[in-house]
This record gives structure tokens, sequence and C-alpha cells, in this order.
């Protein structure tokens, strides 16, 4: 851990908010190793499963000699296995991102959300990649499960800066083609793109049978639009400009933001997608904290 | 100056395109958002931005035109140069009606005052009051301060006006006027008669570059009760009687009115009475008075208490006492027997009294040859023929001369008359010199029209004019039909202004005629005058008509009483009947008038026939004048009431619609202020910056509203 030291989005004493949390799937998961998480594949670790009848051949290590002493029958128990998790963080770098009202950009906060989260996979050693996109995959980072493959990460993330257009659907589908194992895919976007093609998107990754985390992320001024006046808003991606009373229309965006939002939310309910609403004025550490406690309860 | 106010103008726009130019742009993640938004909205508040500018932009201008001080100046008044004005006043009797302690008249005057007080020097002036329109020659006048003191000094009149008269007469000083502007007022409290089409007329050919502005200085009607005549009923009475004399109130507003009403003889209160007339109401009032004795004349005043209108508050009535009024009778069928002679039922009729008003009457019976060798029949107020078969050329002559001087002359037919002499002496009735109103016809009987009529068949009267004088003053209700008519002369009554049927049989043929000979009138009845034809000496009607018909006849000759304020006429003063032959001698002095205090005129006196004639000018005050007449080194003194035209008392106002409708060139204004601002605006223009000062407040109150409410919505 002591090697990510030094990088921008690195915050050990945020982290220290949910030092005593983990980020467990609540689906089944495929991993290499044994670890936090239920494997798919019933072999012999520590978590108890079921008692099966015995049959000639099977490892009489698993043979429960106390029910066969009691009720003279034959049984052998299974286990569950449990393994490591692979988590891909797709982190949205479009030009939309880069909206700040104040302090920090919807892409910095996306950082130090990927920083946290992969942080908190590697502490579970478990493997977590990290892919920045904006209409195309701008930059991958394979999955690992070292500190030093946090280190590859935390310099990806500082590496980029916001820019160019959301094209989300398309570069979704593409990073679902090439994710084989099942895992955790947790996306970090503003998701300003076709609602139908994103939640299309997100779909292909629930038909890969990966369990599916959104943080949809929205500068304070999104949700409250407070300008006033008559203002110019000039678009980051696309670069376009519109004249606008603001004081006119707020109570109008407002409802299309609400809209947008609560579509997204029953889209990603219906498609058994864990969808968060985040409002970046929240520090990140907080939300996660309080993310990752309300996943565990509900997990139990 | 101006224009760089109008610079000004700019400044919104200006503000405007730096305030777009300093526009804040703020980058933002999304415009997705904003363009989903219902473009209505967008549009609507583009719209009131455009609006806020628009309204701020309109503020300034109209400060700036505001201070630019502009005026709006019609064709008319495109140049410059100095104004005849023509100030046209109604200064008739209803003028002096009050409304709110002030009177029409008063507010009219300081109306013209006002519109003097806008002239400049070398601007010229010409004030025509409406009563005397057509006596006094309209000129202009530039000398401003006379005018106005000329104009405090007017009063209004207690006679009508002639706005018409007055409207044709600004027209023509209008016509002469020298200066390049012209402009005509028209001053009047619009009472409904002073406005007769001839003046609307009039100031509608007015042409449109001649501004003509009508000041309306009246006001609602209020409650106006007036004295509208005083009157002796014809009727006969013995002497020491009580005179009853019937005073005539009517009330010319829409609403019940009370009052007082006292007859009055100098101050001395004869009699008096409450007075409550409903909306429209005439009402007459009985009075009583006894005559003193060795008094000629008793000069009454009918007064009412104040109202409204005070001018009509008194009738003024002067009584005379006379002895004795002769009428002469001309027997054409005497007898020994009283009662059967012609003349019992008339001469017994004439003999039972006297008439209020006008005194005893003394009947002098003569025969047809006497009646021939009378010299002057003016000595007799009256003539009767009666049943005279036919009258002399010589006698014809006589009474023909005697009617035509004003001698009245009643002709009663019967058996003895022959319609041939008649017709030929007297007639044809057609003709306006001759005096017979009808044309005789042989008898008839009454049932010859009618072949199952029985013997000693009769006819009754089918049709009466009750209007006429000699019917009228009667207690009741007259039942003629209880009149019947066994025999009678046809008569033809021509179709002539002159000539009238007064009663006719249910036949059809006219029983009394009437005709108008010069000053004097004749009746021609078709029955007798005893029984012989008719019941009609039997019946009660025949005693007030007789008298009544001695009241008519004699009235055209006798003295006249009372003349309107403010119109001429002509006055019969004295008569031979009253003075005897010293009339003759009168030789066309100048007879002096002596009126209310300070009123003193003179008229100029004509003998005509057996009267004097007075043309009297138009009398200026109601109340009592004094003529005197100095005949043969002696004075004779008759009184004169003036009264004023009672059609000055109703106070009904004009249609003001009519009136601008059929002349739209002229303006009605209200009031003095009014006028006045109108004449100032006319000639200077209309000042536009108190309007737009107003715009520019509304318009930065709209500003506000659009910036702090429909902006922060």
């Amino acid at each position: 851990m002591a090697k990510a030291s030094g990088t921008k989005y690195y915050d050990p004493q945020a982290y220290s908010r949910f030092a005593n949390l983990n980020l467990v799937a609540r689906s089944v998961v495929e991993g290499y190793i044994s670890g936090l998480h239920r494997s798919p594949l019933h072999g012999y670790s520590i978590e108890f499963a079921e008692y099966r009848e015995y049959v000639p051949g099977d490892d009489l290590k698993h043979f429960d000699w106390k029910v066969f002493a009691r009720n003279d029958k034959r049984y052998v128990k299974q286990y569950q296995e449990e393994t490591n998790l692979v988590c891909n963080i797709l982190l949205d770098a479009s030009g939309s991102m880069a909206y700040a009202s104040k302090g920090m950009s919807k892409f910095d906060y996306g950082c130090f959300l990927a920083a946290a989260l992969s942080y908190l996979m590697v502490r579970q050693r478990d493997s977590v990649g990290l892919v920045l996109f904006d209409d195309a995959v701008r930059e991958r980072v394979l999955p690992r499960s070292s500190p030093a493959h946090l280190k590859r990460i935390l310099d990806a993330l500082q590496s980029s800066k916001p820019s160019g257009r959301t094209g989300m659907a398309g570069t979704l589908h593409a990073v679902a083609n090439t994710i084989k194992r099942r895992g955790l895919i947790v996306l970090i976007s503003d998701l300003y793109d076709d609602t139908d093609a994103v939640m299309k998107a997100l779909r292909h990754f629930r038909h890969d049978k990966h369990e599916m985390i959104v943080f949809n992320l929205f500068d304070p001024a999104e949700l409250e639009f407070p300008f006033d006046g008559l203002v110019s808003f000039r678009d980051l991606e696309t670069g376009e400009r519109m004249q606008v009373m603001p004081r006119a229309i707020r109570e109008a965006y407002l409802k299309q933001v609400e809209d947008f939002t609560a579509k997204l939310k029953r889209e990603c309910s219906a498609s058994r997608i864990d969808y968060q609403f985040v409002n970046t004025s929240m520090p990140y550490e907080f939300m996660l904290a309080a993310y990752l406690s309300r996943r565990t309860l509900a997990a139990r | 100056m101006f224009l760089i106010g109008l610079a000004a103008l700019a400044a919104p726009v200006i503000i405007h395109l730096l305030f777009r130019r300093r526009l804040a742009e703020i980058p933002f993640g999304t415009l997705r958002f904003l363009r989903m938004i219902d473009q209505k909205i967008m549009r609507r508040r583009r719209l009131e931005e455009l609006l806020l500018l628009a309204l701020r932009m309109l503020l300034i201008a109209a400060l700036v035109f505001a201070l630019a001080r502009p005026v709006f100046k019609s064709a008319v008044f495109a140049g410059t140069g100095h104004a005849s004005v023509v100030i046209v006043i109604d200064d008739s009797c209803s003028m002096r009606a009050l409304s709110s302690g002030k009177s029409a008249f008063e507010r009219g005057v300081s109306a013209a005052l006002e519109i003097v007080s806008t002239l400049k020097p070398q601007d010229e002036v010409s004030v025509i009051l409406a009563s005397e329109a057509s006596k006094s020659e309209a000129a202009f006048a530039t000398d401003l301060e006379k005018i106005r003191l000329n104009l405090r000094g007017i009063r209004a009149s207690c006679s009508r006006a002639d706005l018409a008269e007055a409207a044709a007469r600004a027209r023509d000083v209008l016509n002469r006027a020298g200066n390049p502007m012209r402009e005509l007022y028209v001053i009047s409290d619009m009472q409904s008669i002073a406005w007769p089409e001839d003046a609307v007329k009039t100031l509608a050919e007015i042409p449109r570059t001649v501004p003509t502005v009508i000041l309306d200085a009246g006001d609602a009607m209020e409650p106006n009760l007036a004295a509208t005549g005083l009157a002796v009923p014809p009727r006969s009475t013995r002497e020491g009687e009580p005179i009853r004399v019937d005073a005539m109130i009517r009330n010319f507003s829409d609403a019940t009115a009370r009052n007082s009403l006292a007859l009055k003889s100098g101050e001395e209160v004869l009699s008096s009475c409450p007075v409550e007339a409903g909306p429209g109401a005439a009402m007459t009032y009985p009075m009583t008075l006894t005559r003193q004795t060795g008094k000629e004349w008793l000069l009454l005043e009918a007064k009412l208490g104040p109202d409204a209108l005070d001018a009509d508050n008194s009738h003024f009535l002067p009584l005379r006492f006379r002895e004795k009024l002769k009428v002469l009778l001309i027997n054409g069928s005497p007898s020994p027997v009283s009662y059967l002679d012609e003349c019992f039922f008339l001469e017994a009729a004439l003999r039972s009294g006297g008439i209020q008003g006008i005194g005893r009457i003394e009947p002098v019976k003569v025969s047809v040859a006497d009646a021939e060798r009378i010299k002057t029949l003016s000595d007799y107020a009256v003539v009767f023929m009666v049943n005279v078969p036919g009258p002399s050329p010589a006698l014809a002559g006589a009474l023909r001369d005697y009617a035509r001087a004003g001698g009245g002359v009643f002709i009663f037919l019967g058996d003895q008359a022959s319609p041939a002499v008649y017709n030929m002496l007297l007639g044809p009735a057609e003709s306006d010199q001759t005096m017979l109103p009808a044309q005789i016809g042989p008898a008839r009987t009454g049932g010859e029209n009618r072949p199952d009529a029985a013997e000693n068949a009769f006819e009754i009267i089918g049709s009466v004019k009750t209007g006429h004088p000699i019917f009228g003053g009667y207690a009741g209700e007259v039942d003629f039909g209880r009149l019947h008519y066994y025999r009678h002369m046809i008569l033809t009554v021509p179709q002539s202004e002159r000539n009238a049927t007064l009663m006719a049989l249910s036949g059809g043929d006219p029983i009394l005629a009437e005709k108008s000979l010069g000053e004097g009138k004749v009746l021609l009845y078709a029955g007798s005058a005893d029984t012989a034809w008719d019941n009609l000496p039997l019946k009660p009607i025949f005693l007030p008509m007789i008298m009544q018909t001695v009241q008519y006849l004699s009235s055209s000759q006798a003295a006249e009483n009372s003349v309107t304020v403010g119109v001429p006429a002509r006055i019969c003063l004295a008569q031979n009947s009253e003075e005897g032959a010293l009339l003759d001698s009168y030789a066309g002095e100048a007879i002096a008038i002596e009126g209310p205090p300070g009123e003193r005129l003179e008229a100029k006196g004509e003998r005509t026939g057996g009267a004097i004639f007075a043309e009297f000018p138009a009398l200026p005050m109601p109340g009592f004048y004094t003529a005197t007449l100095r005949v043969a080194g002696r004075n004779i003194e008759r009184h004169i009431a003036a009264n004023v035209d009672p059609a000055e008392s109703d106070l009904r106002r004009a249609d003001i619609a009519a009136i601008t409708k059929a002349a739209p060139n002229c303006r009605i204004v209200r009031s003095g202020i009014d006028v006045a601002e109108t004449a100032r605006r006319k000639r200077e223009g209309l000042p536009l910056w108190d309007w737009l000062l107003a715009a520019a407040l509304l318009f930065a109150a709209a500003e506000c509203y659009v910036a702090n409410v429909v902006l922060k919505k």
C-alpha cells in the first residue's frame, strides 16, 4: 500500500472511514483463489454447504462419521467454495465529467471513488481493474490483486483528463465483450447518454452474469440549477451554447433531472443493478462508507 | 436638445447589448435537459424580455418627448396669427335658473371671461347676446379689458333668446373676420326650446375651419314651479260679491313640487294658499278678492315662493273695474208684450249682473230703424242683431266698419231674417272683406232630414268646439244634448282660416259660426234668440254663454292688459266705448311707458277705428308698466302687465346627442375651464407633455411589474 502513497487520488485518511468494511459481491462471482466471495464451484473449502449421500469413490476425508455412527447412514459433507472477486471499475472520462460548479469535478470525484474502491478490493485481496472511457476505451488496466497493481490504477487515474464526447453505450458493450469471468462491474459516470442505450449496455453485463454497481454522479449545480440572470451555458462535450434565463426554466429543468434519475433507478432496479445516486457535494468517503454499510446490511 | 434627449432612447438598447456582451457563460455538463424543456416557456420568456426592453425604451422615449414639451396642432391651426373670436351668450330667462347656488348665466359669463383670458393683444372678440341678436349690430372689438368689463356688467334677460338668429349673426360676423384664426363659442344652458332646429342647422353650416364650441352651462333640472297665468273668469257677478281670480301654476320639473302661493296687490297679500303639483302638472288655484269701491285699477300679482327659477314665480294682471259696458241690441222683432219680445231672454241675461273684471253690462235696445240712425257704433262694446229682417246698406256698412275696427257683432237669425238680404249685404261669406261668417240658406225644420221624423221633431247638438272662449269657464260639464232645435237656417261655412264652425247640429248643419274681420269678430247663430226655434234661452248654458260671448267679442277692442317680456306688441290702449269721442282728437302723440324702477320707454300710437293702438317695444322686465296717453290735454293712463314667457320656465334640456349628431363640427364642453382650455388648445395646439408624462409613469409601473413580478415567476 505504501507504494501508492503520494498519488493524487490516494487518501488513506479518508479510507479510514470504511476501513472495517468490505465490498462483497452479492451474487456469485468466479475467482482464482479463496476469498470473501461465494464461488460457483462446490469444492472443499471452509464454508459448509450441504450433505450428499455417499457414493463409492468419494473422498473419505469428507465422510461424516458422526452421522454414520448415529444413524447408520452414509453422507459426505459438501462445502461452498469461497473465492476472490474480479472487479472492473469503469470510469467515465468524457467531457461532461469535467464539470465542477465548485471544488471537485465529477471526474475527480469519480477518480477518488475508483481509487477508494480499488484500495478496498486490493485490501480484500480481490482483483481490481480499471477502464477509462469516453466514446471509446481510453485506457484499460487489467484486474490484479497486488498492492503494486493499485499503484498502476492510481497512476492511470492521475494521468487522465476528462474530454471528448460520451459514447457510453457502445463502449460498455465493447467492454462487456472482453470480460469473460463473472465478476463485479462498477460503473462511475454521469450517464449523460441515451438512457435506453445505456440500460441496454448495462443489461449486457447482467446477461453475462456480472454484478453491477452504478454510481451516477451529479454535481450539486446540476441538481439545484442555482443560476440567475441571463446565462449562456456551454456544453462541455459538444461546445454547443445555449442562452437561457435559469430562473424561468429552473422548475422544468429540475423535473427533467428527476425524471432522468427516476428512470435510471427504475430500469436498474428492474435489471437488478445496484444504482447509487451520488451528489458530489457529499465527500466520497462518507458516501462510500454509507453505501458499503447499506450494502452489507442488505447482504445479510 | 430634443435630439440629445432622443439619443437617450438608445440607452436601453445599448444596455441590452452590453448586457448581452457581458453575458455569463457557464460551462455545463450537458444541455440535454435544457433542450428538453418546453420551447414555449423559452419563447414566452424571450417575449417577456423583449417586452421589458420595449417598456424601458418607451419609458425613456416618453420622458424625452415630454421634456421637449410638444403640442399637437391640427391642420386648421397649422399657421400662426391672431384670432377672431365670437362668443354667443344665451341670456334667456332660463339662464337665471339656479343650481348649486349659482345661475347658469353666471357660469356662462365666467366661461366667457375664461375664453377672453386666453386671448392675446390684437385678437378680436365679438360678444352676441342671444336675446338681442336681432336688435344690435355685432362687431369685433380688440380692447380685451373693456370686453371683460362689459361681460361682467351684463345680466340675464327675462325674455326668450333666439339662438337661431344669434348663430346666424355669429356666422355673418365670422365671415367678416379679418384674422386668420376664427372661433365660435356658444354658451347656453341647453334649454330645449332655446335650441330649435334652425339654430343647430346654422351651427352645422359653419365651416370646419372655424372651431365651434358649445359650452353647456346648464345643470340637472331642479324643481321649478311657475306662475303661468292669472285670470278672472268671465262670469256674472253682482256688486259687492267677492271676485274669483284663477291663478294658474305649472310644475315644469320631473318631481312633485311644493310651494306657497300668494295673491298680492302691491305689498298687500289678498289671499294665499299652499301649492303642490305633480311632475308636469298644470294646476288652477281659485282665489278670491273683494273689490274696493272707488278704485278703478287693481294690480294683481300671483306670487310663488323661491325655487330654482325665481323670474317665473310672479304673474301680473292689471284689473280694471269699469262702471258699465254698453251693448247694443238691434231688435228685428219687437213686441209690446215684454216676454214676446225677441230680445226678452237676451236682455234679461245681459241685465242679470256684471262680468267679473269687466263690470256691469248696460244693454241698449233699439229698433232697426233707430239703429240706422246711430252715428258711431264704436260707442258699444258689442252689437247684437236679433231677428233683423235684413240690414239696410248703410247699417251693413256701419257694422262692417265697426267690426273691422275691433267691434264684436253677434247675429241671431229668426223667422224675420231674410237670407238673401244678409248674403247680399253682409256676404259673401268667402270674402275676407265681408262680415258674414257663413252663407245663409233657407230655414230647415228639425225632422226634415229624416223621413220617419214625427211632428215637432228636433235636432240636438252634434259637435261643439269646446275650446273656444265662449264655451270656457263653466263651473261644470255642459250638457249640450239637452238643447233642442226645431228649426234653424242652413249655414254653409266656407273653408277658411277666418271662418269657423263653433257648434253644429247632429244632422251636420252648423248652428253657430264665427268670422274674424280686421280687428273684430262676428258670430252668426242659425237659431233664434227666443224660444220659437230652439230652447237655448231656457237652458242653464244660455246665461254664461251670453256673458262669455260679450267678454269674447268685447275683448278685441277692449284695452289689452298683458304682454310677454321681450316681445314687441301692438296693444289697444283705449277705445271709444270707454272714452267716448275724446279719442277722436288723438293726433298720434308718443305714449310714455313707465315700468319697474328705472324702465322708461316710449311707444308710437295709432288711431284705428274707434280705438287707439300702441306699438309697444319689447319690455325688458316682468311687472307692471303704466302707459300714459295724452289726448286733448288730458292724460289717459293704462296699466299693462309684462309677464315672463311660460316657455322659459320649462328647463328641460335639449337632446345633446341629437345636436352633436346634427352639428358634428361642434364640440360640446361642460365647464368654463374646459372651454378656456379648449380655446387655448385650439389656438396653441394640444399640449402633449402631460399625456407623455402620464405615459412615462405608466411605462415605469409596467416595467416594475414585468421586471419584478412577471420575470421572477
